[in-house]
């Protein structure tokens, strides 16, 4: 390298090593999909898979070794990501507080039904334990 | 005492300037219609985005002035229903992404971003021709929607009667999509550019506030518009093959749509006002012969809109179905979101207090924002309040508040910079007396058409409605003989603006004395935007001290 | 925010037959403002990406055991294959820009052909995916006919969320296909050396993007519960 470049060269074994990392990882994120951790299944999985993804984007994107700017730009975007996902998660969870209609999901079948569900009328669906239990749901169109 | 940016000579000094005529300019540095499609020069993708965003207006405009005629009265005055349907959602569609979204950033922002900064050009030339092309291309597909049909969904496109509608959805939508990336590569560009080409001496802090704004409008460009795109194209595919998630029959929820469809639109508002913001603040400097008091608070005050914009969009959700709870969370968010206009406006005021004022043109439109944009302000912030909001929601209220910060503020943002920046631009001045009689001519008519709708509402008078009861029937016809009037005042500017091309006095480099580093290079500037690289030695608006 | 002054030669001639735009003031100036460039791309794509795994969320939220039973047509051995196919050949991407970084041709076009393998590859285990599902009616929305899973409410939801997740990944992967192609046909005509190899960087910049999100696909798709 010449010109006044000042781009590392990063030594092959750190590739090599990074990628068995990940190998092992996906290894981790298949066998711990085997255990029911409850309700923490979630958790367990999403923090194997960023881990892998920190890898990647520090070692294989080069951000390690990158301008600072680059980083924060990175992880700036899932900062807007968590708000898009806390604000609409907060209004679909607490939906039926005051008007308990609001939070039933529609029951009946219009008579021209999807495919596949030939006048069947499954029970009401349960819901995620993260709820606590109360039934919450989207409301019909009513706008 | 400060001198300001200068380049090799100080600001209206003894250097030679290389009018238009005589000297080589951008203008007349190649010719023929393929130096123009296949340039790389920011200047003229300026110029050519700039005719582009006209035409929307124009379109825009004359759906505006149709839906108004026929409101003069109750009944059917000259279409149906369906069709008065199809002309407010080509009306909203075609301004806001044909016209408001790129208008003062890729027309304005293309052309003075780069000379302002003090560099050569933006930093990825052929993106910014890309962002040009796929305008075009999204355009076109627009039109192609118009004459196929229209769209009557609203420009909202709320579902679930937008996966049903059998109405030409589905061009409108992907015309949408393709627009989008056209604004998310100007914001890319925009970004690398301040921090990359930035010259010695130019640290952010010494850069004009049109530059902040800019760079704070590209930020919202990359984190909002892709959650449009991706909204949009659930859209289609939600009509293309009925999956489902916006249809509750189907176990789906039409209110999803909305939050992905506002997440966008909110911060989207901001992409339109934050580049008229950043206008106002040159305007402001410069026809006070003053500096920008609290030039780091204007500064910082929009990144901080461009950051809080992001937290309100269910402002827009309160009447949906949306939870009670989230509904109070997003009112008090809102309340939050007033305080960085504020910030500005308190600033702007201060400025204007003991400045050398010059009525030039540009500075009325500057005084006419700071009127209209603070009533457009002020009566967004009665809109989020929760419970003011369950009755106003869906009125006239919200129409009128809604114009009066988009084209109160925007609009006239960008008339002002565009008559500040034409001699710039063109190398000739526009006629001074009738440009501001125009001015005049479109403030009445502004409020007339406008304020108007806010009682209106306030009576409650439905929006997006083709008929009403006999009682709003005076302020509709007011409102539509204001909407003749504002056509009238855009008519007569359009035909002195083509005039000054080739009859307007010869403009100089610096016909209004300020100082920002576009003045400091001839009108129109070079294809190299300066004949020596600026150094800048000091703030952007240190005018001499006058007192 | 970082002072840009770069004070390098501003002629300099980086590479055979490269010179560095007129705006910039070094091909060092250039390379670490496309990168920048190229990282504000990214989170773009990322905001893109955010919506799909927001609709999974709230559906998966509010329909936890139909999600878990019907996840379980989806076959575990090709996703985690896949994984591990885009896993290698993000490592061979990577491998193929340090080649280019150190002036071995030869090098830097094996890897990008070993990369466009593992992409089709990748696409082929899809194929046989998808027309698995075609075949037995597991689509989504209207089209949807499986007669399996009929004790939940609305099993096309996932299926609609399956296939509109990795199909919009899926179309990156031909989008990247036909960039890293483009690539090795530079590469194999010597326009990449040490002193420019600017786009073969942005373009593995891309690729680790598409690896990455199927990182998070790929467990929220296939190994729920």
């Amino acid at each position: 390298m010449s010109n006044g470049t000042t781009h590392h060269v990063l030594p092959l074994r750190m590739y090599i090593g990074v990628w068995l990392t990940l190998m092992l990882l996906t290894a981790v994120t298949v066998w711990v999909s085997f255990f029911d951790f409850g309700s923490f299944n979630m958790i367990v999985a999403m923090s194997v898979a960023t881990l892998k993804a920190t890898l990647v984007a520090l070692f294989f994107m080069h951000l390690f070794f990158d301008d600072r700017f680059n980083l924060l730009a990175f992880l700036g975007a899932f900062v807007f990501v968590g708000l898009f996902f806390t604000f609409t998660f907060i209004d679909e969870m607490t939906r039926g507080q005051y008007d308990p209609i609001e939070a039933n999901f529609v029951k009946e079948m219009p008579p021209s039904s999807t495919a596949g569900q030939q006048g069947k009328k499954p029970p009401v669906e349960g819901h995620s334990s993260e709820a606590g239990g109360k039934p919450h749901a989207p409301a019909a169109a009513g706008h | 005492m400060n001198k300001g940016p200068t380049s090799s000579a100080a600001p209206g000094s003894a250097e030679p300037v290389v009018h238009g005529q005589g000297g080589l300019s951008y203008l007349n540095a190649s010719h023929g219609i393929k130096s123009w499609i296949f340039t790389l020069d920011h200047k003229r993708i300026g110029v050519m985005y700039l005719v582009f965003v006209l035409f929307a207006f124009m379109m825009g405009g004359t759906f505006a002035l149709l839906l108004r005629l026929e409101l003069l009265t109750p009944g059917r005055d000259l279409v149906d229903a369906d069709t008065y349907n199809k002309f407010f959602t080509l009306h909203g569609a075609i301004m806001v992404f044909l016209f408001i979204i790129p208008s003062i950033p890729a027309a304005l922002g293309n052309f003075i971003l780069p000379i302002q900064l003090g560099a050569a050009d933006v930093a990825f030339p052929r993106l910014n021709l890309a962002s040009l092309y796929i305008y075009a291309v999204g355009a076109i597909f627009a039109l192609y929607a118009m004459i196929s049909g229209g769209v009557d969904t609203g420009w909202t496109f709320y579902t679930p009667y937008s996966t049903s509608t059998s109405t030409a959805v589905v061009p409108m939508v992907m015309a949408a999509f393709i627009l989008g990336f056209s604004s998310i590569f100007t914001g890319i560009n925009f970004i690398a550019t301040i921090h990359k080409l930035r010259p010695a001496g130019m640290t952010m802090f010494r850069m004009p506030l049109f530059l902040w704004a800019l760079y704070a409008t590209s930020i919202i460009q990359i984190l909002a518009t892709p959650v449009l795109a991706i909204t949009l194209l659930l859209l289609g595919v939600e009509r293309w093959l009925g999956v489902g998630i916006f249809d509750p029959a189907m176990g789906g929820d039409p209110i999803l749509f909305q939050h992905f469809f506002w997440f966008y639109s909110h911060p989207a508002v901001y992409i339109m006002i934050l580049p008229g913001m950043g206008i106002i603040s040159e305007l402001i400097a410069a026809f006070s012969h003053k500096t920008i008091f609290g030039y780091r608070a204007v500064a910082l005050s929009s990144i901080a809109l461009a950051l809080l914009g992001f937290l309100v969009w269910g402002h827009h959700l309160f009447v949906s179905g949306q939870s009670e709870f989230a509904s109070t969370v997003f009112s008090f968010l809102t309340f939050t979101v007033a305080i960085p206009s504020a910030i500005k406006v308190f600033n702007w005021l201060a400025t204007l207090y003991r400045g050398s004022i010059m009525l030039a043109t540009p500075m009325l439109y500057a005084l006419a924002f700071l009127f209209l944009f603070t009533i457009g302000g002020l009566t967004g912030v009665f809109l989020g309040a929760l419970s003011v909001n369950i009755h106003l929601t869906d009125t006239y209220f919200v129409v009128a508040h809604f114009h009066y910060v988009m084209m109160g503020g925007t609009v006239i943002a960008f008339v002002g910079g565009l008559h500040y920046w034409w001699p710039k631009m063109t190398g000739r001045m526009y006629p001074e007396p009738i440009a501001k009689v125009v001015c005049a001519i479109i403030f009445v008519g502004f409020n007339l058409t406008f304020f108007t709708q806010f009682i209106m509402g306030a009576k409650g008078m439905p929006r997006r409605y083709y008929s009403y009861l006999p009682e709003y029937q005076p302020w509709h016809v007011m409102s539509t003989v204001g909407s003749w009037i504002i056509g009238l005042g855009f008519l007569i500017m359009l035909v002195y603006l083509l005039w000054s091309l080739r009859r307007g006095p010869i403009a100089p480099a610096n016909p209004w004395g300020a100082l920002t580093l576009e003045w400091q290079t001839s009108s129109p500037p070079p294809l190299e935007n300066f004949k020596h690289t600026p150094v800048v030695s000091g703030g952007p608006y240190d005018f001499p001290d006058e007192t | 925010m970082s002072n840009s002054v770069h004070t390098a030669d501003p002629h300099a001639v980086a590479g055979p037959g490269h010179h560095h735009a007129h705006h910039f003031q070094s091909a060092e100036h250039e390379f670490q403002t496309c990168k920048l460039g190229m990282w504000i791309f990214l989170v773009q794509e990322i905001l893109f990406f955010s919506g799909l795994f927001l609709a999974y969320g709230i559906f998966r939220w509010m329909h936890p055991e139909m999600f878990f039973g019907a996840h379980k047509t989806l076959d575990v051995t090709l996703g985690a294959t896949n994984t591990v196919i885009l896993i290698f050949s993000s490592l061979t991407m990577a491998l193929a820009v340090r080649a280019a970084q150190l002036n071995q041709r030869g090098q830097s076009a094996v890897l990008l052909v070993i990369t466009l393998l593992c992409a089709f590859g990748f696409l082929v285990i899809k194929y046989f995916e998808y027309s698995h599902k075609f075949h037995l009616g597991m689509l989504p929305g209207r089209l949807y006919f499986y007669d399996g899973l009929t004790q939940f409410r609305d099993p096309h939801i996932f299926f609609g969320v399956y296939f509109i997740m990795t199909g919009l990944h899926g179309i990156h992967v031909i989008g990247g296909i036909v960039v890293i192609g483009w690539i090795l046909r530079r590469t194999l005509r010597g326009e990449f050396s040490s002193e420019y190899y600017t786009p073969v960087e942005m373009t593995g910049l891309y690729w680790h993007l598409v690896d990455l999100i199927w990182i998070y696909l790929f467990p929220l798709l296939y190994l729920v519960g």
